[in-house]
């Protein structure tokens, strides 16, 4: 589950930036590294909220967005909860 | 006064994706011409790569209006030659023109807003809509710290941007200043809003008489506009120099003739020889009142109407004839087939002028000219 939503949080990041995949690094500062601003991230946040359908707003996240691996993070806390499709 | 001139041209079109392939095309023969079918109502653009200009990254926070935008500012700039170092950026500014806002962005979050609620919506929507959102874009991508505007005049605000910005220049506010307007006409919203209005609008009176259905099309087209000692002092090759504008507003049919010549004798005093004037197009009867007032001048002018070649380019108009010109006038005259393939007006002229009308009596006139090759 973690490769899946890194993978998928690695390409959100690459198409917000425009770099390629290969050269995101998940642990590096996204504001120091790829200049990203609070905007953009609000921006990144609409768009993990529609794909993985929860709540991504900045008073729901304990912790802030400093690095990739911590939308990671928060978006594998947030669907821990869910159930795996075949015990549904 | 300061003399100003222009030392660099940027366009994008239907016609072309820069102002050499849009005079290339304007300057063949009409059989030749691979302008969309007259009979179309909406002339989009096609095929075009902004990758030069825009970066992907930008480009999801931006208008396609601002993306043309930044394009033809970004080849007026290369064509000048003025960056790296050929100015204080304190005394560059940017005068835009821009009617129609930036739909395409916003449509589909405005749909977002309804259908989801506002925490959907892309925290863009607010910079990308408005009609400034290019002005600031041009600032961003090139530190133009300089005096700037946004004008949002329907069809008069691309000229009176670049008039504007040559009172700028002369007023010594600045040195040089990017101007120029984009339209992008893509949105669903947007072609129905301007399809409705055009039709409806067809034969209705206005202060210049009946109203004339014309296609539309969308891009942009954008002038460095700079005082002439400066652009002498570095260099710069100048292709022609602005010899007046005029902004004044008839309120009635009665006064247009008045208003007309007074903007003509305001735009034309530098000019010498015969003048080539490019009529807006988009009424009955402006041609007839425009004859009168040259003919009441005594000014020798030949007439004719770039619509059915360029389109209604709404706040582009005029600024995609002024970049035309000012290259025809850099190697020497226009000649009239560059804007109407079946032009009546023969010869070459030394100067343009340009006329834009907007339905409610404003009458916006630039006058360009050729720089004496002894001078």
């Amino acid at each position: 589950m973690r490769d899946q939503v890194n993978d998928v949080i690695r390409k959100i990041l690459s198409e917000s930036i425009d770099i390629p995949e290969d050269e995101i690094r998940m642990d590096a500062d996204l504001a120091a590294e790829y200049g990203m601003d609070s905007t953009e991230l609000t921006a990144l946040e609409k768009e993990i909220e529609s794909l993985f359908s929860i709540s991504a707003s900045r008073s729901r996240r304990s912790a802030s967005w400093v690095t990739g691996s911590d939308i990671v993070d928060f978006v594998l806390a947030e669907t821990a909860h869910w159930a795996p499709p075949d015990e549904v | 006064m300061r003399q100003v001139v222009i030392t660099g041209v940027g366009a994008i079109g239907p016609l072309g994706h820069d102002v050499e392939s849009i005079c290339a095309t304007t300057e063949g023969p009409a059989e030749a011409s691979p302008a969309p079918s007259a009979e179309a109502p909406l002339w989009p653009i096609g095929g075009f790569d902004a990758t030069r200009f825009v970066s992907g990254r930008l480009r999801q926070k931006i208008d396609r209006f601002v993306i043309y935008g930044l394009c033809a500012a970004g080849m007026a700039i290369e064509d000048s030659r003025l960056f790296p170092g050929g100015i204080d950026r304190e005394r560059l500014g940017i005068f835009v023109g821009n009617c129609l806002g930036g739909w395409w962005f916003t449509e589909p979050e405005l749909r977002m807003l309804h259908t989801r609620g506002v925490r959907a919506m892309s925290p863009y929507v607010a910079t990308a809509w408005f009609p400034a959102a290019l002005q600031g874009q041009i600032s961003l991508a090139h530190g133009v710290k300089g005096h700037s505007k946004t004008f949002s005049t329907f069809g008069v605000a691309g000229l009176q941007a670049i008039g504007y910005a040559a009172q700028a220049i002369a007023a010594d506010r600045a040195d040089a200043v990017i101007c120029g307007a984009a339209e992008d006409l893509s949105s669903a919203y947007i072609r129905v809003i301007t399809l409705q209005d055009l039709f409806r609008r067809d034969g209705a009176p206005s202060t210049f008489g009946a109203a004339r259905t014309r296609p539309q099309a969308e891009g942009a087209a954008f002038l460095l506009l700079e005082d002439y000692e400066h652009a002498v002092r570095r260099g710069a090759d100048i292709h022609c120099r602005l010899t007046g504008f005029a902004d004044s507003f008839a309120p009635d049919e009665d006064r247009v003739v008045e208003r007309i010549r007074q903007n003509l004798s305001a735009v034309t005093e530098e000019i010498e020889g015969p003048r080539l004037l490019i009529l807006d197009g988009l009424f009955e009867g402006e041609a007839s009142a425009t004859r009168r007032a040259a003919s009441d001048l005594g000014l020798p002018v030949g007439f004719v109407d770039s619509k059915p070649k360029f389109g209604n380019m709404f706040a582009v108009s005029g600024v995609m004839e002024a970049a035309c010109a000012a290259r025809s006038l850099r190697r020497g005259r226009v000649t009239a087939k560059r804007f109407e393939d079946v032009a009546t007006a023969a010869g070459e002229y030394g100067g343009v002028i340009i006329q834009r009308l907007s339905r409610t009596g404003s009458i916006v006139t630039l006058g360009l000219g050729r720089i004496d090759p002894e001078s």
